[in-house]
């Protein structure tokens, strides 16, 4: 089988240094260059952060890893996402005809972007899709004070 | 003022930005050939099932797949890293592949596609009876 090869992410020593340089770029111009193409790089699983009035959602991607081999932790307004995505086992008598997908330990730190109440966070994962709920502390949460 | 204050529209609705169109994405792939036949794997994460489509024509295997939104409700994004995407790549299939057995299975986020080869392009091992 002969695979057609069209422009393909490969990892070098200064491509991670792009990338910053792209999230930078994405921090000034914002949705302007969200159409660049984000890449496999240093930092992986990739994520998207959004806020909501209550609580934040936080949603990565890890295709091919098993729900028992992800290790979500909070510590003192970083959150760490760890874990394992296990090599797959080679029938006998094949060959690689083409190996992209990356497998083993992964490991990323976020920065919170709010106060969590970390009594209520709540995580799902679904077709390769981490979703992370943040609720917000109570004492963050906008409130209307009324006047006696 | 923030940027989302300033690109209001008059009428107040937000302005469409490049987040909302789909971008295209060629997937990882790996491809294992064993001695019956091919096995092709596709990281595709966010799919649902129904939205995967594998075509073959003539000699090339299409894949394709749309995740859609993320997020509901137009949230406050702070970090944009996975924008909806359109996932697509094409395969040039052997001629020893038998198109009609070729099938898929999703799973964790992995399209999983199972090109068997015909039986005539299998080796056989025949043990030949000396008299």
């Amino acid at each position: 089988m002969f695979v057609r090869i069209k422009n393909y992410p490969t990892r070098s020593p200064w491509l991670s240094d792009i990338m910053d340089f792209d999230r930078t770029m994405q921090n000034v111009f914002g949705d302007m260059v969200d159409s660049m193409p984000v890449t496999r790089h240093g930092s992986y699983p990739l994520f998207d952060l959004a806020e909501y009035e209550n609580e934040s959602v936080l949603v990565a991607e890890l295709p091919g890893v098993q729900k028992e081999d992800i290790k979500i932790s909070i510590d003192n307004g970083y959150m760490s996402i760890s874990g394992e995505r296990k090599a797959y086992d080679m029938p006998e008598q094949s060959t690689w005809v083409r190996n992209e997908i990356r497998t083993g330990k992964f490991n990323r730190t976020i920065e919170l972007p709010h106060k969590v109440d970390s009594n209520k966070i709540s995580a799902e994962l679904k077709n390769g899709i981490l979703r992370i709920t943040l609720p917000k502390a109570e004492t963050i949460k906008p409130r209307e004070i009324r006047i006696k | 003022m923030t940027r989302n204050e300033i690109m209001k529209r008059s009428d107040n609705k937000p302005l469409p930005t490049f987040s909302h169109y789909e971008r295209k994405v060629i997937p990882l792939t790996d491809i294992i050939e064993k001695e019956n036949g091919y096995t092709v794997r596709v990281d595709m994460p966010g799919l649902d099932k129904e939205s995967i489509k594998i075509k073959v024509d003539g000699d090339m295997l299409h894949v394709t797949g749309s995740t859609g939104q993320y997020h509901d409700n137009d949230p406050k994004i702070l970090v944009r890293e996975i924008a909806p995407k359109v996932y697509e790549r094409e395969f040039q299939l052997g001629n020893e592949i038998d198109r009609s057995k070729i099938s898929g299975e999703y799973d964790m986020g992995v399209l999983t596609i199972t090109c068997p080869k015909a039986e005539e392009a299998i080796p056989k091992v025949i043990d030949v009876k000396v008299k």
